[in-house]
């Protein structure tokens, strides 16, 4: 469906108000192709149909669902996980990591892996946010894409861990289904909404791939203010490797430059 | 200097080879941005730039998102990522899903640049092996930017070159010695 320009900044200022999630800050040629796709997904042919959804909890949060983009893989970039686990594995007190948006399961499981192959993963506890209940409800299941399998085999070998990728993963054959673990999540809090719209106790770690991309460089800065906001003392930020953050204090810079790992230097 | 302002060149199997001699052979003074986007390897994200700054007469980048694009500087999209060409003259990167099984999608690479550049567009399409780039390369020529194929019969691949002519009619076909020739004349 063919959406103006005039019709997108409508939409995005009705979704502003309605889910309570900035897209008027969005980078304008993403919102417009993910609109597109979010109408797509939902067999919506009118734009007075998809502002009608935006009043209805359920479909409000499919339009959240199909807004956000997944992770393309577990441990995509594998030297990151690597470094990141490198950075963990100083740490003899207990941590708490954030990933502040989410909508599937492939970095969350990537980390809690890591975690369990260090015998950490009963010391950090993890909170994760997303706009999204089905995104929420999909991570709870464990199920994850058979499309992947492949891919998700192939970063794990790079990640050069003792444990196989076949020890954290179910195969039932009969449902054509992969699903990681169940005790994985034991340490996991979910929430249900917008990482701006709520405060936290501060973070030793916040995961943020590949989310930047999508803002515009207000809302940007924005966000990078607040994520660097929620860090601890010596607290790391991860971010996309193709992701510059635009930080205007002196209090941050890069520990991993080449794997885009940032953290607070006080 | 043309009226151009951007080269935009699209590539899988066989294309690093004729984007390698292209680079070697344009004319230092060469003032138009070249964007390349290519099918790669997605879990190596190093080698292919360094390899193309060896013999490359411009600077080869592959940016990062929100980049600047810059005139005389040559543009690779990155490993696992899409690139878009943005109306305010920048680059911005995307990981959603794959387009013809493909990400970077140069079907994505070159219709944001027709979008964004108009009848100002220059935009090439190489060998490779399946039919990424064709939608894209049509996008430009609707845009009335300008268009050459490389000549199937010189491709590694004939794939993606056949498909753009099967749903277009380019301005030219080129033999990649021709294409070299073509920008080194604009």
């Amino acid at each position: 469906m063919f959406l103006t320009i005039n019709d997108i900044k409508d939409i995005a200022a009705k979704m502003v108000e309605a889910m309570k999630i900035d897209y008027s800050n969005f980078n304008f040629s993403f919102f417009r192709r993910r609109l597109t796709y979010c109408f797509d997904k939902l067999n919506v042919h009118k734009v007075t149909e998809f502002n009608d959804m935006l009043s209805d909890a359920t479909k409000s949060d499919a339009i959240a669902y199909y807004m956000s983009v997944p992770a393309t893989e577990m441990f995509r970039d594998p030297a990151f996980w690597r470094a990141l686990r490198k950075r963990i594995s100083t740490h003899s007190a207990s941590l708490r990591v954030w990933f502040p948006d989410v909508v599937d399961s492939k970095e969350l499981f990537s980390l809690l892996i890591i975690l369990e192959e260090l015998g950490l993963r009963q010391k950090v506890s993890v909170v994760v946010n997303s706009v999204s209940q089905i995104a929420i409800d999909e991570i709870k299941s464990l199920v994850i894409s058979n499309a992947d399998d492949e891919v998700n085999r192939s970063n794990f070998e790079r990640l050069e861990v003792d444990a196989q990728y076949d020890d954290y993963i179910e195969k039932n054959e009969s449902q054509n289904q992969i699903k990681l673990k169940a005790e994985l999540l034991s340490k996991v809090e979910f929430r249900k909404c917008w990482f701006m719209n709520e405060s936290f106790d501060k973070f030793d770690i916040v995961i943020f791939r590949n989310n930047l991309l999508n803002y515009n460089k207000q809302m940007h800065e924005k966000v990078m203010n607040r994520l660097t906001a929620m860090l601890d003392s010596k607290g790391l930020l991860a971010i996309g490797i193709k992701e510059v953050p635009v930080i205007r204090t002196t209090m941050f810079g890069p520990i991993e430059a080449n794997e885009s790992i940032y953290g607070r230097l006080n | 200097m043309s009226d151009y302002k951007a080269v935009v060149i699209g590539g899988s199997a066989g294309s690093f080879a004729v984007v390698l001699k292209m680079l070697s052979q344009l004319r230092a003074d060469f003032e138009l941005p070249i964007i390349i986007c290519m099918h790669r390897l997605k879990h190596i994200r190093s080698g292919l730039v360094e390899s193309l700054n060896v013999k490359s007469q411009k600077e080869v980048i592959e940016p990062f998102d929100k980049q600047r694009i810059e005139q005389g500087k040559v543009y690779l999209a990155p490993s696992n990522y899409h690139m878009f060409i943005e109306f305010d003259g920048t680059i911005s990167l995307s990981v959603e899903d794959m387009n013809n099984q493909s990400r970077p999608s140069i079907d994505y690479t070159l219709s944001s640049a027709a979008v964004a550049y108009r009848e100002k567009c220059l935009g090439i399409i190489l060998t490779g092996a399946n039919k990424d780039g064709a939608k894209g390369l049509k996008d430009i020529a609707d845009k009335k930017g300008f268009t050459i194929v490389q000549d199937p019969k010189t491709a590694d691949v004939p794939t993606m070159p056949k498909a753009a002519l099967e749903i277009m009619k380019p301005d030219l076909i080129l033999t990649p010695d021709q294409i070299t020739d073509y920008l080194n004349k604009l």
